[in-house]
């Protein structure tokens, strides 16, 4: 289903795109409910394989369709995805699915994504994903905070001092 | 103490000049090769509002891509570029004139001005760690990636009262009789609908879907380009002014040319202040990493003004409503009795005059971010693919969590806002 989505132009640009087309696609996904996601998700490859772009849009569709007035399908998407990120995949695959979980996830997701606050390559995605959605994610930080080192470290410190900015804020009235 | 001593030492050499005669502009052109390193008194030496003996600023530009020299002659001919900054100099930065890092140029106290012109992702953090630093800010547009950057930089601006313009000057030749009219308050009913058709760049400044990861060049630091934005696999196209095609660092065509297209919109129709209310894209659903195709958007602001951007590179043309403008026909005889009573709008303020007379510019953060909030809005709607409500005041996007998402986007440590 999801080959009808279109291939890039000469340039890799997807200029010759038709909304009909993707909106029956994204109907298409989402009316396979988790095992839909999970098969779209299945079709992602290693960074630098190439191929699987199809299947990042078609996931990035589902997500976005879901984004308001369709709670139950939401839910549905993202926990689906919570599941994803933590099976064996390539870390370029888990970015990929927290930063989709960034623009779907909410704090029933939090703990998944949390996981990876000490990943050297994944503590970003992680962080950005949980600052996005905020509820659930000072526990996060906090939780992995001792585990981190390095990058991850510095990632938590600093969402951990804005989140504080923030509380501060609005216990000022502000 | 360095800048007192250099001050003294410049104040010493101008009396000499004067004593003997010598005009100001002679002394420097006979002794530019040995006074290099002290006829530049920084600002903050002399405090606010007092001309350096030079009657010259020094300068920095940080960012020296396409956009660069460009940006940099705005600054007026005062200016002295004393520093060049890019992520992209790591095989020849010697930290004394040629930098990699932008927070070693603005540690310069002989620096008074920069001018900004990486690429969109950096406008932001640089224009507000420069005027922290004392620094006069001219930044190339687009101003922000994103709405809160906005409102960061205006913030910035008010609190350290250092001067700030966005390099795109539509509001300076902009009419304003049609903003006096605007702005009167006379109109009964705000029935305007202003339409821009083409010139977007939408097909482009579009993003590889695709892009297989390269090496970056040795000469480039890749983890300071990306900066606050995710660190991706290098890619030449995400790099170079092809940047445009990426959310990572722009938002295409639209942001790209809608900040020189609007900037004269905003101030002809008292928009400066104020956002849409309501924005509805027709586009396919964009892809997450690249930017790509999109027909028009609609904007409408609470009274009654309608904007429209029609990319005329996708889809069906705009056809819901006509051009119409506003002029003083629209107004009562009373009316446009009190219209002329009423004062003209002040000339605005160049960013020469601004950092001389120390006078707001007239592109100042506060209005070039209302500018470039149309453009972001636009986008939002692009990206999420529905239509969304904004509230002006409290910026943010009304019943979408995920749209509103887009509106503050989290950076990469050790950035942010």
């Amino acid at each position: 289903m999801i080959n009808k989505l279109p291939e890039p132009d000469e340039h890799g640009f997807m200029s010759n795109i038709d909304k009909q087309v993707v909106d029956e696609v994204t109907d298409g996904v989402l009316a396979g409910g988790a095992a839909g996601i999970e098969a779209v998700v299945g079709m992602f490859k290693g960074p630098g394989e190439g191929g699987d772009y199809k299947a990042h849009y078609a996931l990035h569709c589902a997500v976005i369709a879901v984004g308001t007035g369709r709670e139950e399908e939401r839910r549905m998407v993202a926990s689906t995805l919570a599941k994803c990120v933590g099976r064996d995949l390539p870390k370029g695959v888990k970015a990929y699915l927290l930063q989709e979980l960034q623009a779907v996830g909410t704090a029933a997701e939090a703990e998944a994504i949390g996981a990876f606050l000490c990943d050297d390559e994944l503590c970003e995605p992680a962080a950005a994903a949980l600052m996005a959605i905020r509820r659930g994610a000072r526990r996060q930080f906090e939780n992995a905070l001792p585990n981190a080192a390095g990058k991850c470290k510095a990632t938590i410190e600093q969402n951990l001092a804005l989140l504080q900015r923030r509380r501060g804020r609005r216990g000022a009235g502000g | 103490m360095r800048d007192g001593a250099a001050c003294v030492r410049i104040l010493s050499l101008v009396l000499a000049q004067q004593q003997a005669g010598i005009s100001r502009r002679r002394f420097i052109k006979g002794s530019a090769g040995a006074v290099a390193a002290f006829t530049i008194v920084p600002r903050h030496v002399l405090g606010q509002g007092q001309t350096p003996p030079s009657e010259t600023f020094g300068g920095a530009l940080i960012g020296c891509g396409g956009r660069g020299n460009g940006t940099f002659e705005g600054l007026g001919p005062d200016v002295k570029k004393l520093a060049i900054c890019d992520v992209k100099f790591l095989d020849h930065a010697d930290n004394k004139t040629v930098y990699t890092d932008f927070r070693r140029v603005l540690e310069r106290k002989d620096i008074d001005v920069v001018a900004i012109a990486t690429p969109p992702h950096w406008h932001a953090l640089i224009s507000i760690a420069a005027m922290e630093a004392g620094k006069d800010v001219l930044c190339e547009k687009p101003m922000t990636r994103f709405i809160a950057e906005g409102l960061a930089v205006a913030e910035a601006e008010r609190r350290t009262g250092r001067i700030f313009q966005v390099g795109t000057y539509g509001r300076f030749s902009a009419n304003r009789r049609k903003r006096k009219l605007m702005a009167s308050g006379l109109l009964k009913k705000n029935n305007v609908v202003y339409i821009k058709r083409g010139g977007f760049k939408v097909k482009e400044w579009s993003g590889m879907i695709n892009p297989k990861p390269q090496q970056p060049p040795k000469s480039l630091d890749w983890d300071m380009y990306c900066g606050p934005s995710p660190l991706r696999p290098f890619h030449p196209h995400r790099f170079g002014g092809s940047h445009r095609g990426y959310w990572d660092y722009e938002g295409g065509g639209l942001t790209d040319m809608g900040q020189h297209y609007f900037d004269g919109f905003s101030y002809e129709y008292a928009r400066d202040d104020t956002s849409p209310v309501e924005i509805e894209a027709h586009a396919p659903v964009a892809h997450p990493e690249a930017c790509g195709m999109w027909g028009w958007v609609e904007l409408k602001y609470a009274d009654g003004l309608t904007l429209v951007f029609d990319s005329g590179e996708w889809g069906a043309p705009y056809d819901r409503k006509e051009p119409r403008d506003v002029s003083e026909s629209d107004l009562s005889e009373e009316d446009r009795k009190k219209l002329a009573a009423m004062p003209d709008p002040e000339p605005l303020v160049s960013f020469p005059e601004a950092i001389r007379t120390r006078k707001r510019a007239g592109g100042n953060a506060d209005v070039s971010h209302r500018c470039v909030c149309l453009m972001h809005l636009a986008n939002i709607a692009i990206r999420v693919g529905r239509k969304i409500q904004y509230d002006p005041v409290r910026e943010q996007i009304v019943g979408d969590e995920q749209a509103n998402r887009l509106v503050n986007q989290p950076m990469r440590a050790p950035w942010h806002l």
